[in-house]
């Protein structure tokens, strides 16, 4: 009976022999001579999402006059360092576009007037439209080494809008946005019939 | 063993030395780095602000294909699964852009005014992932997804939103928005309410993308 097994074991093992030699033969065969090969194996993998339904969760009615775009990319790093071993590394590329205006929710009472064919506006002072300007879609992942929670991706995030805040909303940004705010707001009244326009801007705290 | 002692003294310096100011067993390094600024002046008045959710899901299957004598085979392979689902939020606006408004666009009959207003434009300002909520199920062979998979995913994720954008009717309440926006303006320079007609111009086709969506300024590209 022990007998029996070794032989049958024997005759497994060395058909699966012969199988890979086969294999290896066709193979090196296939490179030499340069056509496709009779056996061939691979593995696929899906880099496609789901298709998946998108919810509108919110509406809303806003009045906001955009004077200055400033479209920024930063490059923000975060590492672990270990004693005995390689360091953790996480380098992330963000975009954004930070978009410079009044916020027609910020305007006083009565904030446009005209007496006969002059247009007096006292706009609010100029500031960043919308604090959510990062595009977390357009982010690269630059170099990645170690495993990251998402607590980690949490504080890039914030140190990337940080940053580009610092590096954007400038006093020389903001002056050009508020130039930029009275020549425009000036023409489009100008279109509206106005013979003159005076246009008040409340400067920035 | 008088000779292995000084030797091993002076790795452990070594090995301490490399350890930025002796802190604790871990600490995080930080930098960031500009890249670009480009500034550009702009003359768009943002009607409506939609926020749009959406679950991106992602079913990594292994397959092993091949073929063995003319014989395709395409086998899938049960321990290779992985699964992520990443929620994510994406904040789209529409605009009237007034860089090409003109006295061709304003009608004046004594008291009454009529304006039509450029063609309402949509363009996505941002986009989050809520990191937190990222759930991946990965089985014993397979590695967790990397970060560059997973900005992948978002990025197929907010670009099949915009695929949806003509479905939304978001045109039609930015029409009404812009209008509601315009009209307490115009009432406040002395026109009466009743005086005033905005339009839009009626053949804009909302099924072509790349005639409601601001490629330009936006931060996906199409």
């Amino acid at each position: 009976m022990k007998k029996k097994i070794i032989q049958f074991l024997k005759l497994v093992f060395g058909l699966i022999a012969m199988a890979l030699i086969l294999l290896a033969f066709f193979s090196i065969r296939s490179c030499w001579r340069g056509i496709p090969s009779p056996i061939s194996l691979h593995a696929s993998f899906q880099k496609e999402i789901d298709l998946t339904p998108s919810q509108i969760r919110a509406v809303e009615q806003i009045g906001e006059w955009e004077f200055l775009c400033i479209s920024d990319e930063e490059m923000i790093d975060t590492a672990i360092t270990h004693w005995f071993s390689r360091d953790d590394r996480l380098v992330r590329i963000y975009q954004g576009t930070l978009r410079l205006g009044i916020d027609f929710q910020d305007c006083q009472e009565h904030w446009a007037t005209s007496k006969g064919d002059t247009a007096i506006l006292r706009l609010p002072p100029i500031k960043l439209l919308d604090r959510r300007f990062i595009d977390e879609a357009r982010t690269r992942s630059f170099y990645e080494l170690g495993e990251w929670d998402a607590q980690a991706k949490e504080d890039l995030y914030h140190r990337a809008q940080q940053t580009m805040i610092k590096r954007c909303m400038t006093r020389e940004n903001i002056q050009r946005a508020e130039e930029n705010a009275r020549t425009q707001v000036e023409a489009l009244f100008r279109t509206l019939g106005y013979k003159a326009v005076r246009v008040e801007i409340q400067p920035n705290s | 063993m008088k000779r292995i002692l000084p030797l091993l003294a002076m790795l452990i310096l070594m090995a301490c030395s490399g350890h930025k100011k002796g802190e604790a067993d871990s600490q995080a390094k930080k930098d960031s780095i500009n890249l670009v600024l480009r500034i550009s002046r702009q003359n768009r008045l943002y009607t409506a602000e939609y926020q749009v959710h959406k679950i991106v899901t992602h079913d990594d299957l292994l397959h092993l294909k091949g073929s063995i004598l003319g014989f395709e085979y395409d086998q899938k392979i049960s321990l290779g699964d992985r699964k992520v689902a990443i929620p994510i939020d994406v904040t789209l606006k529409s605009y009237v852009d007034f860089a090409n408004f003109t006295e061709r666009n304003v009608e004046r009959s004594g008291d009454f005014i009529h304006i039509t207003l450029p063609d309402p434009r949509i363009v996505i300002t941002a986009s989050k992932v809520d990191h937190e909520g990222i759930r991946q199920y990965t089985s014993l062979f397979r590695s967790n997804y990397s970060d560059s998979e997973l900005t992948d995913f978002t990025r197929q994720g907010v670009e099949s939103i915009l695929e949806q954008i003509p479905q939304m009717g978001i045109l039609t309440t930015a029409r009404e928005s812009a209008a509601q926006t315009l009209i307490p303006l115009l009432t406040e320079m002395g026109y009466d309410e009743d005086h005033i007609v905005i339009t839009f111009r009626e053949d804009l086709d909302a099924s072509k993308r790349h005639e409601i969506y601001d490629n330009e300024g936006s931060v996906i590209k199409l």
